[in-house]
Order: C-alpha cells, then sequence, then structure tokens
C-alpha cells in the first residue's frame, strides 16, 4: 500500500506559489532541526534515551519532561531525539543500498537491453504482484527479525523499483546524439554510463528518492511496530510508539502521540521538500 | 479476446513464480530447510522432523517439492499449521471474515469520501476548498495507519467509550460496531489516493468539448456533471480503488494488530512470531492470489467502460 | 434583430495579469442573415461566439450588451439564460469528434438536449432525431443513432453535431469553424446542407472562419475582427475589392487565389 501511496502524492500541487515557497521552507528548517538533534542527541536531550524513573512514569508534558513520560518514567522528549537517529538512518541505509543496485541494474538493462532487460521486467512483475509490505514479510518470516534485515528486505523491494525509473530514464538519455557521438568516436559503454549517463539522470533521480524517503521511513517504521524491525532498547519511533500501545487503554496518550507525530511531521516535510526539490531540479535537467 | 488471453496468461505465470518464491524461500534460510520450519530447537523431536519431511517431501528434488505443494494449495490443502496442529485452511476459513468486513467496511469509506473529496476538489478547482482537500488528505496520508489507529483507540474507545477497544465483534451490528475505528484507521491513507485520481481524472474531462458543448444547449449541472464528467472519468477511478482494495488485504496486517482482530493479518505476524513457517506460506499465497486476480480482474473490465478500447480489440 | 452585441469588452484575469480579449465589440445577425466574423487566430471570434451564450469564466469581466431574440444574455436571470441557451441559440464547434461525448452512443448525444434539458419524451426525442439525421443528408439514420462516435467519419459527425444543434429549434447557429476539421470535399457538402437547413427555417447564423473565399462566399455581411475589435464590416460581396481598413487588406493579400492551396481550410486555429 505504501508504495501505492506517496508516488501519486508527489506530483501536482495545486496550492498557490508562494503557500508553497512557505511551506517549503519551514519542511526544510524542520528537517534541518530534526537532523541537527539527531547528531547532537547525546548533547541536547536533558536525559539518557533509557534513563528510566519509577517515580515519574506516564508524565504529560511538562517543566521536568518537556513531552512527557513513558511507563518506565524515560523521557520522551530524549528517547525522540536518540531516536531520530535510528529513525532516520534506517530510510537513509535502506535507500543507498537500494540505489547502487537500482541504478546499476536500471542502466545496465538500459544499456545491453537483452536478457537483462527481459529478466527486469519479470522481477519487477513478481516484486509488484506482492502487495504493500509482504514481500518484505517474507523476508522476515525467513531470514528472521531485526533492523538489519527490515532495511535490508526493504532495499531488495525498492531496488527494482528505482531500476525501473533509472531504465526508462537511462533510455531517453541514451536517445540523445551526444551518446552516439562518444561511441562512433569508439569510447566505451561502461566509461560512457559512469561518466555522462549516470551523472545526468542524478537530478531526477534525486528528486524521486527525497519522496521514496518517506515512504521507506514509515514502512520501517510500520515494521519496528510489528516488533520485525528496531528491538529493545531502542527507542526507534515505530518502536516507541508499539511500547506506548500498552498505555492508551489507561488513558495515556502522549507516548504513542509523540513518536506518531514525529513520524508523520518528517514524512510531510520531506515530501513537500522532496516535490520541490524534484521541480528545481528537473527544471534545471531539462534546461 | 487475444488480449484478454495475454493477461491472463501473464497473470498465470506472475503467479507461478511468485508462488515458487514463496515456496522455495525457506531454502534461502540459514541453516537447512528441517531445521528452519521446526523454528525453536526445543521442538526438534523425531515425530516433528518426521512431520515436516512428510509435509513439504523435503526428500525429493527442490521443483518436485514445489509441484507437490502447488498442486495440493491449488485443491485448497494448505499444510497443517506447526503452531496449532490443524489445517492452515481451517484456520484460515475461521480468520477470513473477519478480515473480509474489515476491508470491506474500509473499502466504502475510502470510496465514498476519496471519491467525494475528488469530486468536490475538481469542482473547486484551483480555489481554497481544493488545496485545503489536497492539503489534509496528503497529511493524513502522512500519518502510518498504526499511529491513526492507535490515536482513534484513544479518543473514541478510551476517552470517549463510544466504541469497544480490540476485538471483531460477533452478528452484523456487533461486528460494524467494532470494526468501525479499523476501518476509519485502514481507509484514510487511501483517501488521498483516491481523492487525487479522482480529481484528476475529472478536471482532464471537465475541460472536453464535448462538456461545454453539453452546457451551451443548457444542460443542468448535475446532470452534466453526472453524464459527460463522471461518466468518462469512471476507468482510471475505478483502477485505482480496485488496486487500493486489492492491497488493503495487506494492510490489513498492521491493523489488525493495532485493534487486536483475530483476522487473516494477525494470523500472518502471529506465524512470524512463532516460526509457523506453513501458515505464513498459505497466508502470502492467498493475499498474493487475491491481489493478482483483481488487478487482472480489473485491466479486463476496464474496457467494457469504453466502446472505443472494445472496437480496437475486437479488430485485433 | 435576432442577436445584438453592443461595446461588448471582456478581460480575463490569470494569474494577476490582466488579458483584455474583446475590446467594445458590436455586431448583429438578422433573421434569416448569414453573418460572417473573419480574423486571424487569437483575435478573439471563438470568445464572442461563446460570450453569447455566456460561456466565459466566472473570473471574467464583461462590460457591455448581448441580446438574443431581445433576452438581456450578461444579466439574465437563471431561467431566462437556460432558454436562450437551450432553445434559442446554439453553438457547433469545430471539432466534431471532440464536442460529442465519446462514451454515448450517436442517439443519445442526439437526443440530449430534448430529453434532458426540454423534457421531450424519448421516444418523441428518438422520432425527431431520426427526422433531423434525415434532414443533414444522414442515410440509415437508425443504425447511426446506435453507433458510437469513433465508428462514423468526420463529415457525418459534423452533420450529427449540426442536426443535435438543430434539435432546441433555435433561430440563431453559432458556427465556431465549423467546417474546418474537414477535408475541402466534405466542407463543402456540410455547407450545403447548411445553407439549406438555414433558408428553409430562416435561421440567423454566425459563421466564424479564417477562410475569406468561404466568407465571402456564403456570407451577406462579414465583420473582420483583429486583436478582439470589429475594425471593419463589409459586405459579403465586397470583401475582397472593398476593404478599407490596413489589416483586412493585409489579411486579404495573405490568401492564396482559390485553387492553390486546397487544404488551408484543415489547419485549425
Ligand atoms: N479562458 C481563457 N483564459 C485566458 N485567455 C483566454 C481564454 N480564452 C481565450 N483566451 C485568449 O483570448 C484570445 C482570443 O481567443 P479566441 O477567442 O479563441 O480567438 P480565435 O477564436 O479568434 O482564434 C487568445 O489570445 C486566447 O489565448
Ligand atoms: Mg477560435
Amino acid at each position: 500500500m505504501s508504495s501505492l501511496s506517496t508516488s501519486t502524492l508527489a506530483s501536482t500541487p495545486v496550492i498557490g506559489r508562494k503557500k508553497r515557497d512557505v511551506a517549503y521552507l519551514l519542511s526544510l528548517g524542520f528537517l534541518i532541526v530534526v537532523v541537527a538533534a539527531a547528531l547532537l542527541a547525546p548533547w541536547v536531550a536533558p536525559y539518557a534515551a533509557n534513563a528510566v524513573d519509577f517515580t515519574a512514569i506516564w508524565q504529560a508534558p511538562g517543566a521536568a519532561h518537556l513531552l512527557g513520560t513513558d511507563q518506565v518514567g524515560q523521557d520522551l522528549f530524549s528517547r525522540l531525539i536518540h531516536g531520530a537517529r535510528e529513525s532516520l538512518l534506517g530510510p537513509l541505509a535502506l535507500l543507498a543500498l537500494a540505489t547502487v543496485f537500482g541504478v546499476t541494474i536500471g542502466t545496465v538493462a538500459a544499456w545491453n537491453g537483452g536478457w537483462i532487460d527481459v529478466l527486469l521486467a519479470r522481477i519487477t512483475d513478481v516484486m509488484f504482484a506482492f502487495p504493500g509490505l509482504l514481500f518484505v514479510v517474507l523476508v522476515i518470516a525467513v531470514f528472521g527479525k531485526g533492523p538489519a534485515t527490515a532495511i535490508v528486505a526493504l532495499a531488495l523491494a525498492y531496488a527494482p523499483v528505482i531500476a525501473k525509473f533509472t531504465r526508462s530514464l537511462a533510455l531517453a538519455e541514451m536517445a540523445r546524439p551526444y551518446v552516439d557521438a562518444y561511441r562512433v568516436q569508439g569510447v566505451g559503454g561502461f566509461f560512457l554510463c559512469v561518466r555522462y549517463i549516470i551523472p545526468n539522470l542524478t537530478p531526477p533521480l534525486l528528486g524521486y528518492l527525497v519522496v521514496l524517503f518517506g515512504e521507506g521511513l514509515m514502512s520501517l517504521a510500520t515494521l519496528s511496530f510489528l516488533g520485525f524491525g528496531a528491538q529493545p532498547p531502542s527507542s526507534e519511533w515505530g518502536l516507541m510508539v508499539q511500547e506506548g500501545q500498552s498505555g492508551i487503554i489507561q488513558g495515556h496518550i502522549w507516548p504513542t502521540l509523540v513518536p506518531g507525530a514525529a513520524i508523520a511531521a518528517v514524512v510531510v516535510a520531506v515530501n513537500v521538500v522532496g516535490v520541490r526539490l524534484s521541480d528545481r531540479l528537473n527544471s534545471r535537467f531539462e534546461r | 479476446m487475444i488480449r484478454a488471453a495475454t493477461r491472463i496468461a501473464g497473470m498465470i505465470l506472475t503467479l507461478v513464480v511468485s508462488s515458487f518464491v514463496i515456496f522455495a524461500a525457506m531454502y534461502a534460510a540459514p541453516g537447512d530447510p528441517v531445521t528452519f520450519l521446526i523454528g525453536n530447537p526445543e521442538n526438534m523431536t523425531p515425530e516433528r522432523v518426521a512431520e515436516v519431511k512428510a509435509q513439504y517431501n523435503l526428500d525429493q528434488p527442490l521443483i518436485v517439492q514445489y509441484g507437490l505443494w502447488a498442486s495440493q494449495a491449488f485443491v485448497g490443502n494448505l499444510g497443517t499449521s506447526f503452531q496449532y496442529h490443524q489445517p492452515v485452511a481451517e484456520l484460515m476459513a475461521t480468520r477470513l471474515p473477519a478480515t473480509l468486513a474489515l476491508v470491506a467496511m474500509a473499502s466504502v469509506l475510502f470510496i465514498v469520501a476519496g471519491v467525494g473529496l475528488g469530486i468536490l476538489s475538481a469542482l473547486r478547482q484551483g480555489k481554497r476548498t481544493d488545496s485545503t482537500i489536497t492539503a489534509a488528505t496528503t497529511l493524513a496520508a502522512s500519518v502510518p495507519s498504526f499511529v491513526i489507529g492507535l490515536l482513534l483507540v484513544s479518543i473514541f474507545s478510551v476517552q470517549l467509550g463510544w466504541f469497544p477497544v480490540s476485538g471483531a465483534g460477533e452478528g452484523f451490528l456487533d461486528r460494524l460496531h467494532h470494526l468501525a475505528l479499523p476501518a476509519v484507521a485502514l481507509a484514510v491513507g487511501a483517501v488521498a489516493i483516491v481523492s487525487r485520481v479522482t480529481r484528476q481524472s475529472m478536471v482532464e474531462q471537465l475541460s472536453m468539448d464535448h462538456v461545454e458543448a453539453a452546457r451551451s444547449f443548457g444542460l443542468a449541472p448535475a446532470k452534466l456533471i453526472r453524464r459527460h464528467v463522471l461518466r468518462n472519468a469512471w476507468g482510471p477511478i475505478l483502477t485505482m480503488v480496485a488496486l487500493v482494495v486489492a492491497s488493503m488485504l495487506a494492510g490489513t496486517v498492521v491493523v489488525e494488530s493495532v485493534f487486536g482482530i483475530s483476522g487473516v493479518g494477525k494470523l500472518l505476524v502471529d506465524a512470524i512470531n512463532t516460526h509457523d513457517f506453513p501458515v505464513v506460506q498459505a497466508v502470502l499465497l492467498y493475499m498474493v492470489i487475491t491481489y493478482m486476480v483483481v488487478t487482472t480482474l480489473v485491466d479486463l473490465i476496464h474496457p467494457l467502460l469504453d466502446p472505443r478500447i472494445k472496437a480496437k480489440d475486437k479488430k485485433s | 434583430m435576432l442577436l445584438d452585441i453592443d461595446n461588448l469588452s471582456l478581460t480575463i484575469t490569470t494569474n494577476g495579469l490582466s488579458h483584455q480579449i474583446l475590446d467594445q465589440v458590436s455586431l448583429s445577425v438578422d433573421a434569416g442573415e448569414v453573418v460572417g466574423l473573419v480574423g486571424e487566430s487569437g483575435s478573439g471570434k471563438s470568445t464572442t461566439a461563446r460570450a453569447v451564450l455566456r460561456l466565459y469564466p466566472e473570473t471574467a469581466a464583461v462590460d457591455g450588451s448581448i441580446t438574443v431574440g431581445g433576452t438581456e444574455v450578461l444579466s439574465a436571470s437563471r431561467d431566462e439564460l437556460h432558454r436562450v441557451r437551450s432553445s434559442e441559440a446554439a453553438m457547433i464547434h469545430q471539432d466534431p469528434r471532440a464536442a460529442l461525448n465519446p462514451l454515448r452512443r450517436i442517439g443519445d448525444s442526439l437526443t440530449e438536449r430534448l430529453v434532458h434539458v426540454l423534457g421531450v419524451s424519448r421516444a418523441d426525442a428518438a422520432a425527431a432525431g431520426l427526422e433531423l439525421l434525415a434532414a443533414v443528408g444522414i442515410r440509415q439514420p437508425e443504425e447511426r443513432m446506435r453507433q458510437y462516435p469513433h465508428e462514423l467519419s468526420g463529415g457525418m459527425l459534423q452533420r450529427v453535431v449540426i442536426a443535435a444543434a438543430l434539435t432546441g429549434q433555435p433561430k440563431l447557429l453559432l458556427a465556431d469553424e465549423a467546417t474546418s476539421a474537414l477535408d475541402v470535399t466534405t466542407q463543402a457538402e456540410v455547407l450545403a446542407i447548411l445553407r439549406d437547413l438555414q433558408t428553409q427555417r430562416g435561421l440567423g447564423v454566425l459563421l466564424i472562419t479564417h477562410d475569406l473565399h468561404l466568407a465571402a462566399a456564403y456570407c451577406h455581411r462579414v465583420y473582420v475582427m483583429y486583436r478582439g475589435q470589429i475594425v471593419e464590416e463589409l459586405r459579403g460581396n465586397d470583401l475582397f475589392h472593398g476593404a478599407q481598413h490596413e489589416y483586412t487588406r493585409r489579411l486579404l493579400s495573405a490568401v492564396p487565389a482559390i485553387g492553390h492551396l486546397p487544404n488551408s481550410e484543415s489547419r485549425a486555429s
């Protein structure tokens, strides 16, 4: 399901230009703050990530605990900041992995055609036969739970998508006259791909990757929530939501709301920035 | 006819390959398949080993194993759960009604809300309503369904006490009552997708000459929308709705976990946690088949909505 | 006068930029009269015709007056506007393939105005439709009624569109490049049919075209439009000889003599 959503959402914004500028700057600023907080976590977080305090459980936000505490008195604000590292690095790692595979396969498929191209098409078909996160769930069922498995599994699911996207971009790029000009001069295919074609694909690909980042973050959080991704004592945001779940029935909403809102806010901000970025990069690309 | 045949053949091929992936996945696991299928080393009894070997024909070549498994699955025999010592098909049959009810309710919700908001958005194109709808639905789609689910429970079950906290309920009305919040949680993400597609498709149609022609002879706005815009915009909307409904079967995994509904999705999560691989395979197979069949059906039905494609198809 | 446009000005604002499309346009069409409106592409001909049925964006600023059969269109009430659109004036669009809903049968589109606007019973509407199809020279009308637009040729479709325009028994036809999308032979046939119908029914026709030969041959009077203004009004016979305005002369000098460029009509504006 998630693979459907963000890609359709990222196109055709109808909001006016001015409002979009404001939204873009706000989002960018927010993301910078989040990344900075993640990088500086040990210094900016008021408490350690797992500082248990049984005298202060399930506190509402207040002076001592900015965003309240959870069922064992851990400071939610501090956990959020510490957890930002894993929550943001996870999607980053998965995209890096998927991009290396996807771009390589996609370029080769476009350049060589032949059986590699056919194979890519078949693999994508099979991948798309698994709705939502089911392929990932299968990989986890086989290789066991844990953040590494979740990341690799998601990377495997994303690689064909990126490969397909790269392939279509590369095909368009290869139709440009300069490619033939170099070929006639006897420039090798590998050199041409690495030196010219792939660099020229980067701008549109980058915009797409930013959108995939938001999607990857949601997917990883979902897997952690199900218990398949990050494991305790991590304070990954999806896992934080899962741990907060027990408090809901007793009326304690903060341990769920805080990490849940963090996920949503980052995903929204990333999408706003991504749409804007790909607009810009693409217009520069076309010139 | 030819198009339909190729499409169905393609579907069957993809089904064969993906079911093979589901089956052969156990060979990718570290260690030998017997150890993997038994899961917990404590269960490594001779009877258990025999049971596993019998169920999976592990002494045969892989392709034969797959053939036997697939042909058994084809006649409804999905093996026996190692956890419950019960046929997987039976397990699924008891779990299926709750899941299907959940998907049906969520579908009604997201179709009504998504198509409705999309129409409204298209008719107010470029105005405040339009941008508000886009912003709100996009925002809602950025909140993971498990977060939405938990917030709904917190507000409507715990604070207000209007809905039960968990379970699927018995009987029609009780079930509606139990599944209302889960259905909302499942539907929210889809509203953005469907309203976006509806809007886009309608906007495209609104700019058509025949729409203006109909307006020029005085066709009332409501009829104009119905006869010239919606009627022609249905194709992409229907396709997207079907795709979303089909992939919702996978989305229930999360929502059923949030609301403690013992449906097929919860069964899958539990099976992974207990290393009950026959169940994992069966549930995945069922979800993939449903998804493939629905998407293929839509592909086949789509042309029937448009006489132009039908004509082309006849000629080919 | 059947149609009277008096000092019509129309300004559209998009993205904060105002764009005056019509500037003090005045023209008239009498019953039984064929009046041409010529000018280069983008001069505002279509906008003028559409304004007659009040088909401009809500955001347009409109000034002046348009009366159709005595009804002031610009300030008309909903009912009045509905009457004008449904049974006093009808528009024939340039591209018949686009003007008909591709998903509906010819019969359905043909009778849509009668059934869904004027409240005629389906059976009566079908009978009227058949009669009109015969009147525009379509053979086997029953069969055509059951077909879809993609199954008919462009010339056939334009006849259907003309027939559909006549279903409300209008007194005024607004033909906006109604034959430009057709090849020359078909164009001549369709024009002949239009002419016959016009004389039989005493229709007033505002014929928009960028084909000056056509305008000269077909119209009693011709207005020349340039950049949103009417720059000249001439009798049809005088078009090629009596032009006073500089723009009209340039326009005329750009036109090849008949027979040299038979396809100039198919260049859509
Ligand atoms: N809805 C609109 N919004 C903005 N500009 C328009 C609109 N409709 C027409 N125009 C502009 O008005 C001018 C006249 O157009 P039109 O009446 O179609 O000319 P013609 O039919 O003579 O070719 C053109 O420059 C066109 O771009
Ligand atoms: Mg025009």
